[in-house]
């Protein structure tokens, strides 16, 4: 029962057989807790960022497609803006989740607008048992930065409650102006959070349950001036309640994102605030070997933002889902679903999708999955002065995958391997044509194909273990339709910031203290290589310009000590250990070699 | 007496002869061909030199990097050769970050920079005597309400020591530059006047009123300045300091002139003449035409050329006119060459947001 309620509570990939999704251990997301996912995903997963800068705005993409094609979903909303369409990454820390999983390719049907190239599904999770922990960690860094959290985790079986602040200040003083004549630009960023996340289950085990997230976000780019600096700020606030009875859920959540621009005094920036309320009911019930889960989610979405031409905007939108899983065989599963959004004056496409994953023999699975994907042209693409407009038709995807997976596990070994082949093809793709001056057009068709390649192997014997776990994709995505004279140059070209080849290893090495005071105290030695590399990434349309390709290793190092009721964790961690020279989305270069000192300590009844 | 007078003609003849061997010194790679200004994208930070060859339709792309295994770290604003130097103006879309480079013309090579503390928004470069640049500058932003918040200035670079040994405050927003005798005249993009530095001294001298944001300067056969207000043409008297003749431009309503270039006579003025139409999605629209200095009127009723484009140069060498055209600032540009009459030539595909040319 309890896990029945637990499982429900997080992303509904149970019903999106034959996508691949790849799920990030709790040993890394602990590594990470003073990262953010811009800084942790980047080692993880061949994702592809898009940088302005160190702490500065970072977006994601996925498979081939831009930053507002990967859904952010945290417990099941999408907390991507509805301005921007996207999140930005470097405002999102991983302490702010229990739960992280990437999912590849198209999952509109399941997910809802945005998730075209995947979606990154960010969770918390309840603990049943009896427990109370205090911690408090404190990173200090290269470059005067640092960040501190502390939290607070009760737990009986019947409650389950987390708190988390967290504050840091990226200084960014780098003891250098320059690196091979790029100029490293002055920014600094300074950020903070309080996340609570409650979970509480009645006597006849309804789970009800409270998130809140709330961040705070401050950039200033050449900060060495009043007159010239630069300031961006973003806050958010997100809230949600959830209430399980049964086989329906229902939930409430009210997000809230604030920006606010400007340069010199900051007297009057330029403001974008936006109110989202909604509500969900979900209701699924088991049959034989069908699962059906239906469900509508309605969302009142109010904009002030002062680039609009009214200023103010209001919308409504209703998405209806129904989504079959049908386990048809022990080898053969089979999930079916369909979605449709509302959106006063445009109606997405019907969003149906097909998976199918078959087990073949003890160690193989095959999978496919075939779906339509949409994005909802965001309110800066439809709304922005002057350059939006009202009039764009949704995004209409539709990719094809197939995926093949083996793993074994032999005595100590294991291993883990998979090959995805994708094939999306994107029409009405929102575009900010440079040639009108930026204005939105439904400009072009967009095909995203390729190739994802997976090996995982660990060993484990006594207090030794080994790992080793790398990825590999192949992505080719173009524009495929000429517009005007011109375009001839730009067809059939990579898109920008967009690399062909993508590479992510990293390497662990673990032991055990194996006697004495070490045997009883000590927590284990680890070692983890982390390694990313990629090939050039154009940013001119008809590839004529590149950024050069890239290859960073980071090295932590981790130990500590544990007592009967506290523990204690030191991460060393060294970032760009072979002093790379890469640059961000304005050709300025990023940060050389830099070192992290991490402190964890943990206290326990 | 005697011998010292041998020992000077000696001394004299080993300079002369010195001086013969440098004039035999062999052709550097950019002693000849057309300069492309390619002002780059403003937040991709990638301003590039090409170099187009008179005959030949490729070009040699972003040719400092390729001298000097460096890049220019932002756009370009403008770029001008003096006493055998090239000035390049650098401007990072990051305040603080801006600066200019000093090339060696015949070679590209290197010779200085000037940091960013020295210089911020630099826009017009121009020769103001033997060895010394005029720079006009902005000085740093502010925000898009008070964007040009400072006072510009103009710097004078000494090429003997690649230094900036003086800033003259001029007009905000001080842009187009040029020099007649011993006067510099400043135009701008904010306060509508034009000032005048005594190029000796380097010092403010006056200013002419009520001229309007002229986009660009420029001296004709006659030493008189031209240069485009809003929809007119302006001819400025450098004398009398007066603004002598104002034209209108065409009889289009949203047309505005820009991109101005003369023959090399100085007596034709070729420009562009261009409008976002608001029926098509604000795509830039117009075309190239041409009026000699002496017209009274400029109806702009034959094109030169169909093209909008982004920087029009007259190379006298093969009596053809240059024009850069961008497709897009993510896309790189073409330069289109045509014969005097408007007969297309040929075109060379150069880097992004070509500007302007530097025939040599």
């Amino acid at each position: 029962m309890l896990d029945e309620v637990s499982v429900r509570s997080f992303a509904p990939t149970r019903f999106m057989a034959g996508l691949k999704i790849q799920r990030i251990d709790s040993v890394s997301l602990q590594q990470a807790q003073f990262q953010t996912l811009a800084e942790f995903l980047n080692f993880q997963a061949p994702v592809h960022f898009r940088s302005y800068g160190n702490g500065q705005v970072t977006s994601i993409g996925l498979r081939g497609t831009s930053s507002n094609h990967t859904a952010v979903v945290w417990n099941g909303i999408n907390i991507n803006s509805p301005s921007t369409g996207q999140s930005d990454f470097s405002t999102l820390p991983v302490a702010g989740f229990d739960l992280l999983a990437i999912q590849y390719g198209s999952s509109s049907c399941v997910i809802g607008s945005d998730a075209v190239g995947g979606s990154i599904l960010l969770d918390s999770k309840p603990v049943w048992s009896k427990n109370v922990q205090v911690s408090f960690g404190q990173k200090l860094a290269s470059f005067d930065n640092w960040q501190s959290q502390g939290s607070v985790r009760l737990s009986n079986n019947r409650l389950s409650s987390k708190t988390v602040f967290y504050k840091g200040v990226l200084n960014n003083n780098y003891p250098y102006t320059e690196r091979q004549y790029y100029p490293v630009e002055r920014s600094s960023t300074s950020s903070k959070g309080f996340i609570q996340d409650l979970f509480y289950l009645t006597r006849n085990k309804h789970q009800i349950s409270l998130n809140v997230w709330l961040s705070d976000n401050n950039v200033e780019i050449s900060p060495q001036s009043i007159n010239t600096r630069e300031i961006l700020q973003t806050q958010a606030v997100r809230v949600l309640n959830t209430y399980q009875v049964k086989d329906l859920t229902v939930r409430a959540g009210y997000v809230q994102d604030i920006t606010n621009y400007g340069k010199g005094n900051f007297i009057k920036p330029s403001r974008t605030a936006i109110d989202r309320f909604l509500i969900r009911t979900e209701y699924e019930w088991k049959f034989w070997k069908l699962t059906t889960h239906i469900g509508g989610e309605g969302a009142h979405v109010i904009a002030h933002v002062d680039d609009y031409n009214n200023g103010r905007i209001a919308e409504n939108r209703l998405d209806v889902f129904a989504w079959l899983r049908y386990q048809v065989t022990k080898q053969l599963l089979a999930t079916l679903n369909v979605r449709q959004a509302f959106i006063k004056s445009f109606d997405p496409p019907l969003a149906p999708a097909l998976g199918i994953e078959y087990q073949l023999g003890r160690s193989v699975k095959l999978t496919g999955n075939l779906s339509r994907s949409y994005r909802i042209p965001t309110m800066n693409e439809r709304y922005w002065s002057e350059l939006g407009d009202p009039n764009l038709k949704p995004e209409d995807g539709f990719n094809k995958e197939i995926g093949v997976s083996w793993s074994q596990t032999r005595r100590a070994f294991s291993f883990n391997s998979s090959l995805n082949l994708y094939h999306n093809l994107i029409d009405n793709w929102v575009y900010w044509n440079p040639e009108t001056g930026y204005r939105v057009q439904n400009l072009q068709q967009v095909l995203a194909k390729g190739l994802e390649w997976a090996y995982k192997t660990a060993y484990q014997h006594n207090k030794l273990a080994l790992g080793l776990n790398t990825q590999y994709t192949y992505t080719s995505s173009s524009q495929q339709k000429a517009y005007d004279n011109f375009s001839a140059d730009v067809i059939g070209k990579q898109l920008i910031y967009i690399p062909k080849h993508n590479f992510t290893a990293s390497l662990y090495f673990q032991h055990s203290g194996s006697s004495g005071f070490l045997e009883q105290h000590g927590m284990p030695f680890r070692a983890t290589f982390q390694w990313q590399a990629n090939s050039r990434r154009y940013y001119t349309f008809d590839n004529s310009k590149w950024l050069n390709g890239q290859q960073i290793v980071n090295i932590i190092i981790e130990s500590g000590l544990r007592g009967k009721h506290i523990d204690g964790k030191i991460f060393l961690q060294a970032n760009n250990i072979f002093d790379e020279l890469y640059l961000n989305s304005k050709r300025n270069a990023m940060p050389g070699r830099n070192y992290a000192i991490n402190l964890v300590f943990n206290i326990k009844k | 007496m005697n011998f010292k007078k041998l020992s000077l003609i000696g001394f004299v003849s080993i300079a002369l002869f010195s001086c013969e061997k440098t004039e035999t010194e062999p052709t550097q790679p950019y002693d000849s061909g057309v300069i492309v200004v390619n002002a780059g994208n403003f937040f991709d930070n990638n301003g590039t030199l090409s170099l187009v060859d008179r005959n030949s339709r490729t070009a040699s792309l972003d040719i400092f990097q390729k001298e000097n295994s460096r890049p220019i770290t932002g756009g370009i604003s403008d770029y001008a050769e003096v006493d055998g130097k090239g000035i390049i103006l650098v401007d990072n879309a990051t305040t603080g970050q801006d600066k200019i480079e000093i090339v060696n013309a015949r070679t590209l090579k290197s010779v200085a920079t000037i940091p960013s503390s020295e210089i911020e928004n630099p826009r017009q470069v121009v020769k103001a005597g033997t060895d010394k640049a005029y720079i006009t500058a902005w000085a740093a932003t502010g925000a898009y309400t008070d964007f040009y918040t400072n006072k510009g200035y103009v710097a004078v670079l000494d090429l003997k020591t690649n230094k900036i040994t003086k800033k003259i405050t001029v007009q905000k927003g001080a842009e187009s530059i040029v020099i007649v005798g011993n006067e510099a005249f400043v135009g701008d993009v904010n306060d509508g006047v034009v000032q005048v530095i005594d190029t000796q001294t380097d010092t403010f001298k006056q200013e002419i009123k009520g001229v309007g944001s002229v986009s660009s300067l420029q001296a004709d056969a006659n030493g008189k300045l031209w240069g485009f207000v809003y929809q007119d043409a302006i001819r400025i008297n450098p004398q009398t300091k007066q603004v002598e003749a104002k034209i209108r431009v065409g009889n289009h309503p949203d047309k505005t002139p820009g991109s101005l270039a003369f023959s090399a006579d100085k007596k034709t003025i070729y420009f562009a003449y261009t409008f976002y139409d608001p029926a098509d999605n604000y795509l830039q629209k117009g075309e190239v035409y041409s009026f000699n200095i002496n017209d009274t009127t400029i109806p702009a009723t034959t094109p030169v050329s169909k093209k909008v484009v982004s920087g029009l140069g007259f190379d006298a060498t093969s009596n053809l006119l240059y024009a850069g055209v961008t497709p897009s600032y993510k896309q790189a540009g073409f330069v289109y060459r045509y014969q005097p009459n408007g007969t297309l030539v040929d075109s060379v595909k150069v880097e992004i947001a070509p500007a302007k040319f530097i025939f040599k």
